[in-house]
């Protein structure tokens, strides 16, 4: 055990001012025109108690002064005292001298606005942007004031002590009651009604594979197998449909069904045996392709140099016309 | 086709046409769910080819307030929390946290539970430190070498935390006023042979990495930070040795008893992503020598609790800003107490989060491929960074 460990506070007294020629004597030096508060942490370093407005000067000159030179700002965060305000704390260490200091100031609960001193230490940037989302307190001049451990369209202060603990769930908009209460099933909504076949086949009193028999298994079999038909033939007419340019039939495909209803032109596409008959009329309504140009021979370089240009020069203007109207042609021009 | 109509033409020459491109610049999303970035982390980076002209780095999935969940425990109950945050220096984090509520409470510790803790904490910061060779060799290129060697001894560290607490990562054994329970009674010796293996263990990453010229060439000059822009960024721990700074809590503010054992400050010249290799490498080492004095130091019968303990902790009204030099850097605990039985404010000071905040000005202007061993160099963990 070293003596250090000892605690010293029940021997201390209880004015628990720093003892003289402590680094508090030497901010006062640098600083006279600033009130300084001073006094021993149960780490046995010094804090001190400022004016909100003089916290910027009075860090900038720490870091700059030679008898202080307090270049690491090892950590920054805020102490929510409820009615007595916010206690923004600055610890700074000097590593060539080796001294600490904890730089303290009080802000008022509501509206709190400090400047912030990322002109001065670069750390400061995310502290300062952690302390603003936690505590509230806003930094005037600082480059990026955007929430960072929250999400960043929230705008709740937790870590003050009027922020509760429990029913965080609620400001998320997740429904407490529903994860803690027993609740009745939801009732089948009313577009269930005009898809029978659907409601039939998502009904939740289903058996589990495991305990049916064979029969119902074959059952199972067949009524999925239909399904998948019913799904390929609505997706064969869908897609004729999208290729004419037409609107879908039907409005929009209702969400959260399982197989969607087959429209009225199902009956038409599924009399057909394949699905691609009955994409095929709806494609030769389309403009037919452009039949690909005849292209000009190339002559001999050493025969007919000029002739050769041209022939190319032709050739490359009919392969732009081809792509061109291939293009139009994909986009359904 | 267009391309039919250059058939027949015979180049005679090859021309090299030289002209320069125009690139336009790209944002490129790495993460949250991504094997580089270490855990649940995202940023967005601005490439202009391959140059990484701006970084925008995402944090806080893993935030689950730890600190407002701390002043709502009492002091003793909130201590489980520490394993979460840095779950690879646990024991480090834990010995934090109870060295500041015994410190605002005035609880003396037996020298025994304090050689005890030091002991854990050092083995900890070797087992920390191998998990950091496995995983930036897998980063620069060591696909599984270097983790199935380092985890070799990181499991013969983690058996020997076993068989003293039980458990292999969420620990929970120091207590406020000492340790849960007495260490096993063959823990000198388990130590001393866990050591041996250890040091064959840095060994052997030794010459598997340092001279490869192909990890030399990965590492050499990539996010070189200078010292002034290290300190101006909190940068602490390893990185901050790296960039030439001298800068250990362990020495320059001794907590625990630290100054009764010799050895070296490792500190690197041009403070890129090598240096911070080889600082790491040689702390190993340096954690080597503190574990012999200490084991041959620690005293082999004598309490590991005071006599007296309150039942309930009711610091009086005080704060502390209790530090310590973790695997990582400066893990801070600023505690301030109301004089109840719940810490009114409990405040973690993350290294990661800090290191991780200087990531950007060592990724600008660098290859993309050099922004993922910048980061792996950081040696983050997310738990710690977004608590």
């Amino acid at each position: 055990m070293t003596s250090r460990r000892t605690p010293a506070a029940p021997e201390e007294p209880p004015s628990n001012e720093p003892p003289p020629g402590s680094i508090a004597d030497v901010y006062r030096e640098v600083m006279p025109l600033v009130g300084f508060e001073a006094e021993m942490t149960k780490g046995d370093d010094v804090a001190l108690t400022i004016p909100a407005d003089s916290i910027h000067e009075v860090i900038e000159r720490g870091r700059e002064d030679e008898r202080l030179q307090m270049n690491l700002l090892r950590n920054q965060t805020a102490v929510d005292w409820e009615e007595r305000g916010l206690e923004i704390v600055y610890h700074l260490y000097s590593i060539p001298l080796r001294q600490a200091v904890t730089i303290k100031s009080w802000l008022p609960s509501e509206g709190a606005i400090v400047e912030s001193i990322t002109d001065i230490y670069e750390m400061a940037n995310w502290a300062e942007r952690e302390c603003r989302e936690m505590f509230g307190i806003e930094f005037i001049g600082h480059p990026d004031p955007r929430n960072l451990l929250l999400d960043e369209d929230i705008d709740i202060h937790p870590l003050r002590k009027s922020h509760p603990l429990a029913p965080i769930e609620t400001e998320q908009g997740v429904d407490v009651e529903f994860f803690t209460k027993q609740h009745p099933p939801p009732e089948p909504a009313e577009e269930e009604e005009a898809a029978p076949d659907a409601a039939a086949a998502a009904a939740p009193e289903r058996k589990r594979v495991e305990d049916m028999t064979e029969e119902e298994r074959e059952e199972r079999r067949a009524e999925q197998a239909e399904r998948v038909a019913r799904a390929r033939e609505l997706a064969a007419v869908r897609r004729a449909e999208r290729l004419a340019g037409a609107p879908p039939a039907g409005g929009p495909r209702p969400e959260g069904a399982a197989p969607p209803p087959p429209p009225a032109a199902a009956p038409a596409a599924a009399s057909a045996a394949e699905a691609a008959p009955a994409s095929a009329p709806a494609q030769d309504d389309r403009p037919p392709a452009p039949p690909p140009p005849e292209l000009p021979s190339i002559p001999d370089a050493e025969e007919d140099p000029e002739g050769r240009a041209a022939a190319q020069a032709e050739r490359v203007r009919l392969g732009r016309e081809l792509a061109a109207a291939r293009r139009a042609q994909l986009r359904g021009d | 086709m267009v391309q039919q109509t250059f058939e027949g033409e015979v180049l005679t020459e090859p021309v090299v046409v030289e002209r320069e491109f125009e690139t336009v610049d790209m944002n490129i999303n790495i993460g949250p769910q991504h094997p580089a970035t270490h855990g649940v982390f995202r940023m967005v980076l601005t490439v202009d080819g391959e140059i990484v002209k701006d970084a925008i780095p995402y944090i806080g999935y893993m935030h689950r307030g730890g600190e407002k969940l701390s002043e709502n425990l009492d002091y003793r109950g909130a201590l489980g929390y520490q394993d979460r945050t840095d779950y690879l220096a646990a024991f480090n984090s834990e010995w934090v946290y109870v060295n500041a509520v015994e410190r605002l409470a005035g609880i003396e510790i037996p020298e025994r539970a304090e050689y005890v803790r030091l002991i854990l904490a050092e083995f900890n910061r070797l087992l920390s430190h191998f998990m950091f060779m496995g995983a930036f060799g897998t980063d620069v290129g060591y696909f599984g070498t270097a983790f199935t060697w380092t985890f070799k001894e990181r499991e013969r560290i983690q058996d020997l935390f076993e068989a003293v607490c039980g458990d292999r990562i969420m620990y929970n054994y120091f207590r406020v006023g000492g340790l849960a329970w007495e260490p096993h009674e063959t823990f000198i010796e388990d130590s001393h042979w866990v050591l041996d293996q250890v040091e064959v263990g840095i060994t052997d990453v030794d010459e598997l990495m340092t001279n490869n010229e192909v990890f030399v060439a990965r590492c050499r000059d990539v996010g070189a930070m200078t010292a002034d822009e290290a300190i101006s960024f909190g940068v602490t721990g390893p990185m901050l040795r790296a960039s030439g700074v001298p800068f250990d809590l362990r020495v320059d503010e001794p907590y625990s008893i630290y100054d009764r054992f010799h050895w070296e400050i490792p500190v690197g010249e041009r403070g890129d992503v090598y240096d911070r290799y080889l600082v790491r490498l040689e702390e190993m080492r340096q954690s080597v020598t503190i574990l012999r004095q200490a084991l041959d130091q620690m005293p082999t019968s004598g309490p590991i609790e005071p006599e007296r303990m309150p039942a309930r902790l009711r610091p009086p009204p005080g704060e502390i800003y209790m530090r310590q030099e973790n695997p990582r850097g400066e893990y801070g605990i600023y505690m301030v107490s109301d004089g109840t039985d719940k810490p009114w404010r409990v405040k973690m000071r993350s290294p990661c989060f800090h290191n991780l905040s200087s990531l950007k000005p060592q990724v600008i202007n660098a290859y993309l491929a050099d922004a993922v061993v910048a980061l792996g160099s950081i040696d983050i963990v997310l738990c710690e960074v977004d608590r």
